[in-house]
């Protein structure tokens, strides 16, 4: 068995050899290995190659010459091999390249030939072509990008409640049948001599016709000419597409942009490091982009009561908000989330003053933990319930500001308050939340200080690392300079202001604003990002309870049958 | 210029791209010019051999923010000689990121390139110079000439560039390892590359300008082996900055008649230093971070610990150049250069030239989104150490100060020169 990476790795040459070529595209638990042979902040996937190569103790791999990181995994990878090949791949497509493709292909079959003592068969090389067209039927969504790994296709097609195709760098690889005797490829002329040269000539010109075909495939965005792309995104029946990035790899980074910027078919960005450790952020992410698109499926079902709840399970509070049948707030609770969902969730109900739980006829839950709420009769994506909440409150808002514990997000909305767009952050922590508390607990002064003291700053001084641990080192060098704390956090507020205008960017956020979540507390933050759009900013009341109401709101529409009936519109 | 200084001009300087990029273009370009005559006039710590390059290298800056016909923009890796041949202007915006970090100003460029979504994890000279672009500060060329050598980021940013001005884009694909067939294939790409440039820029290559300009650059690389040389058994007291230099001056402009000029007096001044090595001997590894005060503390003009030379700078240095076949001599230069193929290559071009320049022990820096010398820092460790030098692998950005950890980084250098001083006594 020899793994392969590549969609331009000869897979068929090598089954001419008898030896079977699998695809090394599983997620990796860590990064132990990697990690002791390679920097950190090499590309996640060759992180996870090399995981797999050593976890699954494989001893034969065949590369392409992909990118500076698949270089360097096969550096790092080479000594401990039994066979490892990295074949180079042109960037450029002409008759030059493909000859090039074509002496390559030949020295990986010498190559092969002298470490497996196998020698080249045709049939089972061509017998190994076995491509069956990619059938499409009715609407679907794509997932584009860098390569996904098995377990997060297997995801997104659990969260997706219609097909999913991969199109991602790896896959699309389609190759057309070789002639059935190689000799059939040559010209009368060439029949003509001896039968030794005809044979040598006619592997010859296979190889020269199996190069092309490698490189006729969709090309990735590693090779020089991409116009050939756009036939992936050219579709009707095309829904939407999920656009796949991993952490330090920047092709696809660049194909994303453009996208964003040429096609009016919805579109989500994931980025992930090739481990299965985001999947809470993922489903956030899938379930809103799905929601967006107005494919949500109503799992409500009609209660007695009178009143409605929404409970937003973030990672630090937990907030409840009760309306009545008018959409009105009767009554609400925020705690500390703790250790676990559901036991937030319990105590932010138990903390209700006003309302007897006897008395809501829905519980829809929202927010990181909204899965994890027993008592809770549907969940939606808390950039769903945002969207809801924020245009309850006022629905001249274009753009909601998110700055939570662990997650900050901009929602674009369109004039009915539907979700038009969003971004949120990635695994970095900073501009969070959690970032702020963090930087309090260097300053040694709480939260609540720390959205004040902003305000009275007279230095203007700037934090620059984006990164939340370099950043504590330069809060604690500004500390060490004799910096006054007010200067510092508003350097601090400055930095998750700008932190999350990018995401205001990615998501083409809009005036008017809102901020809502943790963050919209701090007046200090709020002015910065009024500074940024160059206009007020809305601070509801009660910034935090904003995804709660949204939730509450879907519970009253699922208590009245107006979800669902919205849901089947949009469905058909 | 002191530190203050530099970010007095970076916040004038950031104000007026912001507000008119035109006239910022024009003030750096003058900037550029003016830190240049000076360099090359005035007396100072350094060799008037280092002034003159840092004349020509800035001369070349400031030629690239005013709009100019027949500018080709270029990587640093391109081979330029049939540019000079032609006497095509040429752009080489890796190095115009590094100048515009020295001035202080890339906030600016670094923040416009990741509101527009380059990704945050970029290699932050590509990142900067589309930020340069994107705030119009670098003039429309006729077309874009660029390698597929060393990075992928060439391959990402000089495309953007291409389609972002709508100007022709020619790719040299670089085979990753040296043969007759990879020979062949790169020398028919040179040759391509030749004839678009005619077409693009309407001029014609003279065979014979082309031999004269290959000549020149047989002869000035001859004269940085010299130099190295020479360097091998003297101390220099010299700043980072003019690595940087000699990385751009040895290959973008290779191939002109100032450079070899400049190298004949430098190995004039080298010359006349006492043969002694009394201070540390580092080699170091990949770009460096000259603007970073608190490394240009620790090495600019100290007696204490010396850079004796950067690997940037005699990549290219094992092929000799034969004029009478200049698209055969280019393309193996690059085929051969320490920087293409596998990361053993470009460690053992190291390794001999830390012994040849008597290094006391190997500075590795992992710059910043380069996943090619990221990714071969653990077998760099191994192999230098073993090979007898002590060496420093150590994270920073030689473009963006952002990603830098200054504290950890002195701390780190610090020790590491507390090493080689414990070893060498």
């Amino acid at each position: 068995m020899i793994g392969y990476v590549c969609k331009y790795a000869p897979v068929e040459l090598l089954a001419g050899f008898g030896q079977e070529a699998v695809p090394v595209s599983s997620e990796a638990d860590n990064f132990d290995c990697a990690q002791n042979c390679t920097h950190m902040n090499m590309c996640s996937h060759m992180k996870a190659l090399i995981e797999n190569v050593k976890g699954k103790n494989l001893r034969e791999l065949v590369l392409v010459n992909c990118c500076d990181s698949t270089r360097r995994a096969y550096d790092v990878l080479k000594r401990d091999m039994d066979f490892i090949f990295l074949m180079d791949l042109p960037h450029v497509q002409n008759a030059c390249s493909r000859q090039h493709l074509e002496d390559e292909l030949l020295r990986l079959a010498e190559a092969y030939r002298d470490y497996s003592g196998r020698s080249f068969d045709y049939q089972r090389f061509a017998d190994s072509f076995q491509f069956e067209p990619r059938h499409i039927e009715g609407k679907y969504i794509g997932v584009l990008g860098a390569r996904v790994g098995d377990q997060l296709l297997a995801q997104l097609r659990s969260l997706v409640p219609c097909q999913v195709e991969d199109f991602c760098c790896n896959a699309n690889r389609f190759l057309d049948d070789p002639p059935a005797d190689p000799k059939d490829i040559l010209t009368p002329a060439e029949k003509e001599l001896p039968l030794e040269a005809q044979d040598t000539l006619a592997l010859k010109k296979v190889l020269s016709w199996y190069a092309e075909e490698l490189m006729a495939q969709i090309p990735c965005m590693r090779m020089a000419d991409i116009q050939r792309r756009k036939v992936l995104v050219d579709d009707p029946n095309l829904l939407g597409i999920i656009y796949h990035t991993v952490k330090f790899c920047d092709f696809y980074g660049f194909e994303y942009e453009m996208l964003r910027g040429k096609t009016e078919i919805p579109m989500v960005k994931i980025e992930t490091d090739c481990t299965l450790q985001s999947m809470g952020q993922l489903s956030t992410r899938i379930g809103g982009f799905v929601e967006s698109l107005g494919m949500r499926k109503e799992k409500l079902m009609r209660k007695d009561g009178k009143y409605f709840a929404g409970i937003d399970s973030g990672s630090t509070t937990t907030n409840v908000a009760v309306i009545d049948r008018d959409g009105n707030i009767v009554d609400s609770a925020t705690v500390r989330t703790g250790a676990k969902a559901q036991k937030g969730a319990e105590k932010a109900f138990a903390q209700l003053k006003k309302v007897n739980p006897k008395d809501i006829a829905l519980v829809v839950a929202t927010g990181y933990g909204r899965q994890n709420i027993s008592f809770a009769n549907d969940d939606v994506t808390e950039i769903t319930c945002h969207a809801r909440g924020a245009y309850q409150l006022n629905p001249k808002v274009r753009t909601i500001i998110d700055i939570g514990g662990q997650d900050n997000k901009a929602i674009s909305l369109d004039e009915n308050g539907n979700v038009k767009n969003f971004a949120m952050n990635d695994k970095c922590a900073a501009g969070t939340g959690r970032f702020l508390e963090n930087m309090a607990k260097v300053l040694e002064i709480d939260l609540d200080q720390i959205s004040e003291i902003g305000l009275h700053w007279e230095e203007d001084l700037n934090i620059s690392s984006m990164c939340t641990v370099f950043a504590e080192s330069e809060v604690v060098s500004l500390i060490a300079d004799n910096k006054q704390i007010p200067d510092i956090v508003h350097g601090l507020n400055k930095s998750v202001a700008a932190k999350t205008m990018t995401l205001v960017r990615r998501a083409r956020g809009t005036g008017a604003y809102m901020m809502t979540g943790g963050g919209a507390r701090n007046r200090g933050v709020v002015g910065c990002v009024e500074d940024l759009v160059g206009e007020p900013v809305y601070v509801p009341e009660d910034p935090d309870l904003c995804g709660a109401l949204g939730a509450a709101l879907f519970a009253r529409d699922g208590a009245l049958g107006l979800g669902a009936e919205e849901a089947d519109l949009r469905e058909a | 210029m002191n530190n203050s200084t530099v970010e007095w001009f970076g916040r004038i300087a950031t104000d007026r791209i912001s507000k008119s990029p035109a006239f910022a273009r024009h003030m750096l370009a003058d900037v550029f010019r003016g830190f240049g005559v000076v360099s090359r006039l005035k007396k100072g710590p350094d060799l008037p051999g280092r002034g003159r390059l840092m004349y020509s290298c800035n001369e070349m800056m400031a030629t690239s923010l005013l709009a100019k016909k027949d500018t080709v923009l270029v990587s640093i890796f391109t081979p330029c000689e049939v540019m000079h041949a032609m006497d095509l202007n040429l752009v080489f915006p890796e190095g115009l990121s590094c100048y515009m970090t020295a001035s202080s100003c890339e906030k600016i460029f670094l923040d416009a390139a990741e509101a527009n979504g380059v990704p945050e994890s970029y290699c932050s000279f590509h990142k900067e110079l589309i930020g340069i672009a994107q705030k119009g500060m670098l003039p429309k060329p006729a077309c874009v000439v660029n390698t597929t050598m060393v990075c992928d980021a060439n391959q990402l940013t000089f495309r953007w560039l291409a389609e972002y001005y709508g100007v022709p884009h020619f790719v040299l694909d670089v085979p990753q390892h040296y043969d007759e067939r990879s020979e062949a294939y790169l020398t028919r790409q040179l040759r391509d590359m030749t004839a678009f440039l005619e077409e693009v820029t309407g001029r014609k290559l003279e065979k014979k300008k082309l031999a004269e300009v290959m000549a020149c650059a047989r002869r000035t690389l001859e004269n940085y082996r010299t130099i190295l040389a020479l360097k091998a058994e003297r101390y220099e007291s010299l700043k980072m900055t003019a690595h940087m230099i000699d990385s751009f001056a040895f290959h973008v402009l290779l191939g002109k008649k100032e450079i070899e000029e400049d190298s004949q007096v430098l190995i004039r001044d080298l010359e006349k230093l006492p043969k002694k090595r009394q201070a540390l001997r580092v080699l170091w590894v990949h770009v460096l971070p000259y603007w970073q005060r608190s490394m240009a503390e620790i090495f600019n003009y100290n007696d204490r610990v010396e850079v004796v030379a950067c690997d940037m700078t005699f990549d290219h240095l094992d092929n000799e150049i034969d004029p009478r076949y200049p698209y055969e001599s280019m393309a193996r230069q690059i085929l051969t250069d320490a920087y293409n193929g596998p990361a053993d290559r470009r460690l053992n071009r190291a390794l001999r030239y830390a012994r040849d320049l008597n290094c006391d022990g190997i500075l590795y820096f992992c710059h910043w989104g380069c996943k090619q010398t990221q990714g071969a820092s653990v077998l760099a460790k191994q192999k230098f150490e073993k090979a007898g030098f002590p060496t420093l692998v150590i994270d920073g950005d030689a473009c963006d100060p952002r990603n830098i950890q200054d504290g950890q980084m002195v701390t780190r250098v610090g020790a590491f020169i507390e090493q080689l001083e414990a070893e060498r006594a």
